[in-house]
């Protein structure tokens, strides 16, 4: 979990940064510089810079890493969560869930405390460090600190957290349901690839487009989120504990 | 605790085929069977873990797979056929996490609880590096923590050496004499000489006693342990 976090949100970035803003207006940064123009109109605007070296290592820091904040803890907690629910049938610890005073719906919230927390804080973390670097290495050529910008603040409390649910809810549901760890690791994957495509798509959007654009975003994947745990609860039986799957 | 006409399949399979079972309180009754018979599906329904086809179940007065299903998990104590326990934690941790499920929070006295199975020594060892029978020990420590009324014991022999059974067969004697009402299920006749009120013959998932079943259980006076060892039914030294 650390290594896959600090790949993505200190390696990868740091050096990237670094050595676009030690490079300087060489052809290659400008030519990227002009691919800019193909973004949205107001993501445009935003973007701060004297030079094209500038614009570009800017608009890396707030654009191009941005669907990273999603990738990492759904990466985590699928991972995790995956193995939950079916782990304990394959110990044999489910006989004890099963027999204990712990409701269904209990069991599985703590499930699903327990696969969200270490992916979401992890990220939390992770962007903490992501964001100090990106501010001490490209803040000094636009004018100061500026990340997190006021669209990261809502992609990542408030839309990354529902599509982290919506994957878990499916994730958790295959766990409750499968007879091995192996099994549920390999559907979960194919199953929250989309997932993850599609939330790509929206976490980008989100922070490309219209001020409020994240808001609604994260509304519908709230609305989404929460009829998909309350589907996944009831996967959740005493039996399936037990490994008995009927 | 009383069960009346139970019916529980498994797809084609018969779990239970109309058990009906009545055990008093305060008394030790061993379920003996093959495998297969239906033994461990009926501590199953006890606990509510597994719901019934057909038939009631009651237990201290409820229904352990209705809403109240609750209220008599928390009055049950259950040692599985595997032990059922965490292995990467250790065994202090096993009973914490237990006592925490059971509402018991700091005030659970793990320790008392070790120290009665002989388990404290190694309690703070992960339990991955216990033998099995450390582990049986353990699930016994873990099952009376909350100090159930009822206590459900799935071959608790089962994997351990003689000594070790034997072991494990006072404490469950020790428990029965607390007061507690003790289930017991086991393949061996003979485990339940000495220690049960009451012995209940499972096969195809209904209860039987002797040649003709039946559906009723069978009473059967406790057997001294010094007679010779029983392997059939009806128990030879008691008839």
């Amino acid at each position: 979990m650390l290594v896959l976090a600090a790949l993505f949100f200190v390696v990868i970035p740091v050096i990237l940064l670094l050595t676009i803003t030690n490079l300087g207006d060489v052809p290659t940064v400008a030519k990227v510089s002009a691919a800019l123009e193909l973004l949205p109109q107001k993501a445009q605007e935003a973007v701060r810079g004297a030079t094209a070296a500038d614009r570009t290592t800017y608009a890396l820091a707030v654009y191009l890493f941005a669907p990273l904040a999603v990738i990492v803890p759904m990466t985590i907690s699928t991972a995790v969560g995956a193995n939950t629910l079916v782990g304990e049938k394959e110990k044999g610890t489910g006989e004890f869930l099963a027999h204990s005073p712990a409701s269904e719906r209990e069991i599985y919230l703590g499930k699903l405390i327990a696969s969200l927390l270490p992916g979401y804080l992890t990220t939390l973390v992770g962007f903490g460090i992501y964001s100090l670097a990106v501010n001490i290495i490209v803040g000094p050529h636009v004018g100061g600190w500026f990340f997190p910008t006021q669209a990261w603040w809502v992609l990542m409390l408030w839309v990354v957290p529902p599509f982290l649910a919506i994957t878990l809810s499916v994730v958790l549901r295959l766990s409750a349901r499968v007879k091995s760890a192996a099994a549920a690791q390999q559907a979960s994957g194919l199953v929250t690839l989309p997932l993850i495509v599609l939330s790509y798509g929206q976490s980008t959007g989100a922070l490309l487009g219209a001020s409020r654009s994240g808001l609604v975003v994260g509304a519908i994947a709230w609305t989404v989120a929460g009829l998909g745990l309350m589907r996944g609860a009831k996967a959740v039986t005493r039996a399936r504990l037990l490994g008995i799957d009927t | 605790m009383e069960l009346a006409g139970v019916r529980r399949m498994f797809g084609p399979a018969t779990g239970l085929a109309d058990l009906s079972l009545s055990v008093p309180a305060g008394s030790v009754t061993v379920l003996v069977g093959p495998n297969g018979a239906g033994k461990t599906t009926t501590l199953r329904v006890i606990t509510g873990a597994l719901r019934t086809e057909a038939g009631t179940a009651r237990v201290f007065g409820l229904d352990p797979a209705g809403p109240e299903g609750e209220k008599v998990r928390r009055r049950c104590g259950v040692v599985a056929a595997k032990p059922a326990l965490y292995d990467r934690l250790t065994g202090r941790d096993n009973l914490r996490y237990a006592a925490e499920l059971f509402g018991l929070g700091r005030k659970a006295s793990v320790d008392d609880a070790a120290d009665r199975f002989g388990i404290h020594q190694a309690l703070d060892l992960k339990v991955g590096g216990y033998s099995t029978g450390m582990k049986t020990r353990l699930a016994l420590a873990r099952a009376v923590l909350h100090d159930p009324g009822l206590l459900l014991l799935d071959e608790p022999t089962s994997g351990l050496d003689p000594e070790s059974s034997h072991a494990v067969l006072e404490l469950v004697d020790g428990m029965a004499a607390d007061g507690k009402t003790v289930v017991m299920c086991t393949h061996l006749l003979l485990e339940a000489e000495g220690l049960a009120d009451e012995v209940v013959m499972m096969e195809d998932g209904v209860a039987g006693c002797g040649p003709s079943p039946a559906t009723t259980s069978c009473s059967w006076p406790r057997v001294p342990t010094s007679g010779p060892p029983c392997w059939s039914w009806p128990p030879c030294s008691s008839s």
